[in-house]
């Protein structure tokens, strides 16, 4: 009876390890490399806000989105930075700057360039009476010779005698006059020489 | 003064043999056995290897005891792995509480239930190492020789979780079933 239940066993173990496969092909495609979708990348000092992507490539061929899982950084701040994925230009107005994405022991780097804002102009719309006013906006002039670009950062909109000042996200500002001399000055890149092609611009709206 | 020292030893000898055989419950054993895994997934994915283990244990051979248990397997599969480069060895730590039963006949057939954890090598960019954790239920028999030894045979049923595989934009969890079959000797001191 020994014998025979030994036997069993062993006959039924070795039958056991005969049976079934080992599955050779990866049950979950590994990560080959990591690379930030834009190549050539430049911006205008005072754009605003760009957003990059980001591609995790895999053993299989396919790339996933990692965009969000990324750390993002710039090498030179001053010409740009990077938020998660935002792009905006740094307060260094212009420059070259290295952006990378890293995770655990990926990177990827891309080159930007940020184009100098050179001079500016302002246009104001017509002030008569007492209200609110659309159509404030500031246009620059870039190094690559881009003019009248519309500026939607960097620019600081300030005026006196009580009115109140809305800037839109696209550079767009309105202003509430109230009666009186109303002095609008903006400033760029916080530049105070008066004699700069970038430095600040004001002008006098009165209403009686 | 030499005998002295002849004379200690002689009795310790003694002392400690006369130890093994009274009632201390403690047990060793060893077993090999076959093991396969089927994953949790639409994908027929499966392992199948052999599986040995040493185990200490205390408790009566006839009624309950508590199983501290290592096992080896070795490892021939890709699932985790990247292309090219197989999943490496696995070495898991599980604790069994086992309970025998005596109907008088030859063979003392057990019952067991435990929890475990293990881990193996894996190949890929951002992993080196996949820890598992896992349920386990067994049945069989012990096949007494005699008052210390005996023959274990038996079925075990694993459920098995898998640590999460990190693909930077998802994190993946697999688990899977396994079922294997062994024999074993256990010496009871």
């Amino acid at each position: 009876m020994k014998q025979y239940i030994y036997f069993l066993t062993l006959l039924t173990t070795l039958s056991f390890m005969g049976c079934g496969e080992n599955t050779t092909n990866p049950i979950v495609p590994d990560v080959t490399s990591i690379q930030i979708n834009e190549s050539n990348i430049s911006i205008y000092s005072t754009d605003s806000t760009s957003y990059l992507s980001a591609n995790a490539s895999y053993t299989d061929g396919s790339t996933q989105d990692i965009t969000n899982f990324v750390l993002w950084s710039s090498s030179n701040t001053d010409a740009a930075t990077v938020s998660n994925n935002a792009l905006t230009g740094g307060n260094g107005n212009g420059g070259d700057t290295q952006i990378t994405i890293k995770y655990d022991r990926f990177s990827d780097t891309q080159p930007v360039h940020v184009h100098k804002l050179t001079s500016y102009s302002v246009l104001y719309p017509d002030v008569n009476t007492t209200g609110t006013y659309d159509g404030f906006r500031a246009l620059g002039n870039f190094d690559n010779n881009e003019t009248n670009r519309s500026i939607a950062t960097h620019i600081t909109w300030s005026a006196d005698n009580g009115a109140v000042i809305e800037v839109k996200d696209d550079g767009n500002v309105s202003i509430t006059f109230l009666s009186g001399d109303t002095n609008v000055t903006t400033t760029l890149f916080n530049e105070t020489n008066t004699s700069s092609p970038i430095g600040p611009k004001s002008k006098i709206f009165t209403i009686n | 003064m030499e005998n002295t020292s002849t004379l200690k030893k002689l009795l310790f000898f003694l002392l400690f043999t006369s130890s093994l055989y009274s009632q201390s419950l403690l047990y060793i054993g060893t077993s090999i056995g076959a093991y396969h895994e089927s994953f949790d997934t639409d994908d027929d994915i499966s392992l199948s290897t052999s599986i040995a283990n040493f185990k200490i244990g205390y408790g009566n051979r006839k009624n309950y005891a508590i199983e501290f248990i290592l096992d080896y397997m070795p490892n021939k599969s890709k699932i985790f792995s990247s292309s090219g480069t197989y999943d490496g060895d696995r070495y898991g730590f599980n604790i069994a509480l086992v309970k025998a039963f005596d109907f008088d006949i030859y063979a003392l057939p057990f019952i067991k239930a435990g929890f475990g954890s293990g881990y193996m090598k894996i190949n890929r960019n951002m992993q080196r190492k996949l820890s598992y954790g896992s349920y386990n239920v067994a049945a069989g028999m012990f096949l007494p020789i005699n008052a210390t030894l005996d023959v274990e045979l038996g079925y075990e049923y694993r459920y098995v979780s898998y640590q999460s595989i990190n693909t930077i934009s998802q994190s993946l969890q697999y688990d899977a079933h396994a079922n294997s079959v062994y024999c074993g000797i256990n010496i009871r001191f």
